[in-house]
């Protein structure tokens, strides 16, 4: 097979499968419940860049883990990596994504896909002319197939967006981008569906954090690359990806498949922890325990992480 | 001849210990008979578990 084709879900505060109509987060510095997310699935996005009166940590929403807060304001944010291919082409197909914000009348918070290119790493690809056509609702380019709707439903306070796209681009790396216009004090929540293709590849299955754990280390740079679902993460030789992620992650639960042989290895891990849907992915002929978990914790670890950056496959029996 | 060796009464071929299983599994383009260690199923498929000549613990999708 030529080629992978991957989807991943990303959920900032939004069920993928229903909807709340009211607010999800309390933005009115008057109200007792200031700070304080409501009915939010994961984290929703709140922006409040006075840490004098709001220090971090001091909102409701941050103390209960129900909003990721920025005390920055940006016109566009990145909020994440969803692919960065090291020497390796992905192909974007399909995305939408649908955003509830408190603000919203003139350009709403639009989730964006980024294909950055040289000259410019937040070129939104799929608005040439971002405020005339924003300010043109619904949006429809029938030359790119991009779709955009203002409020499809109603909701008592703020706004709904929703866009659609499908077609093929080859970039290297994808990113998911907010356009926030640079206002302060205010909230979104927003789920966001994306898939894309690659080329049939050995694979490191480990879930990790872009900046942190991936963008640093040249050596994983140059063995495989990194994916948001911490599975489509395409390399050149299974064996190197192996030795890479045995000197970096020695503690930690990993999973090597190699595509020649349908092999996966197993480290610090054994099939109980390996879930059903990634063997429907992968359908390896063998798994190999190269290291038996000595703390079943670091295996769960992985599973459960696994399993949230899948969000989108229904959830798996319990372990034995 | 019949093709039985061995005459009567002789011990036979090893045979597998009790709850010990033996599994063919195709392997490197042929089938390969592997003392079975524990099964898992997983999804859709059944692996069998053996030490793989490498020595590494190895689950290795069951036809059967």
């Amino acid at each position: 097979m030529p080629f992978n084709s991957t989807t991943v879900v990303f959920m900032y505060g939004i069920h993928p499968s229903y909807y709340d109509r009211n607010i999800y987060c309390v933005n009115d510095i008057a109200a007792s419940d200031y700070g304080t997310c409501y009915n939010v699935y994961y984290k929703a996005i709140f922006i409040q860049a006075d840490t004098t009166t709001y220090p971090v940590g001091s909102l409701p929403c941050e103390s209960n883990n129900t909003c990721i807060r920025y005390t920055t304001t940006a016109g566009f944010r990145t909020n994440g990596t969803i692919f960065s291919y090291p020497g390796k082409q992905g192909i974007l197909q399909y995305f939408w994504s649908r955003v509830h914000s408190v603000y919203g009348i003139r350009l709403p918070y639009l989730t964006m896909i980024s294909v950055p290119t040289p000259s410019r790493p937040d070129y939104l690809w799929f608005f040439p002319a971002t405020i005339y056509e924003s300010l043109s609702w619904p949006i429809y380019d029938p030359v790119s197939n991009f779709k955009a709707y203002l409020n499809p439903y109603t909701i008592p306070g703020g706004n709904v967006s929703i866009i659609r796209w499908s077609g093929n681009v080859f970039t290297s790396s994808l990113y998911i981008m907010t356009s926030e216009e640079g206002k302060n004090n205010m909230w979104y929540a927003f789920d966001m569906s994306v898939s894309w293709a690659y080329e049939s590849s050995p694979l490191a299955v480990i879930p990790l954090d872009y900046e942190h754990d991936y963008a640093p280390y040249v050596e994983l740079r140059s063995v495989f690359g990194y994916a948001a679902t911490g599975v489509d993460q395409p390399g050149w030789n299974a064996d190197d990806i192996i030795r890479v992620l045995r000197e970096l992650f020695p503690n930690r639960a990993w999973a090597v498949f190699d595509d020649r042989q349908y092999v996966l290895y197993l480290y610090n891990l054994t099939p109980d922890y390996v879930p059903d849907w990634l063997i429907e992915k992968l359908s390896p002929t063998a798994m190999k325990v190269l290291q038996s978990p000595a703390d079943a914790a670091v295996a769960k670890a992985w599973l459960d992480l696994l399993n949230e950056r899948n969000a989108q496959i229904p959830p798996q029996a319990e372990l034995p | 001849m019949s093709g039985k060796t061995g005459k009567p009464g002789s011990p036979g071929p090893p045979s597998t210990p009790p709850g010990k299983k033996k599994v063919k599994i195709r392997k490197g383009g042929r089938w390969v008979e592997v003392d079975v260690g524990g099964e898992v199923k997983k999804g859709r498929f059944k692996y069998v578990k053996f030490v793989d000549d490498d020595g590494l613990d190895t689950y290795w999708i069951s036809p059967e």
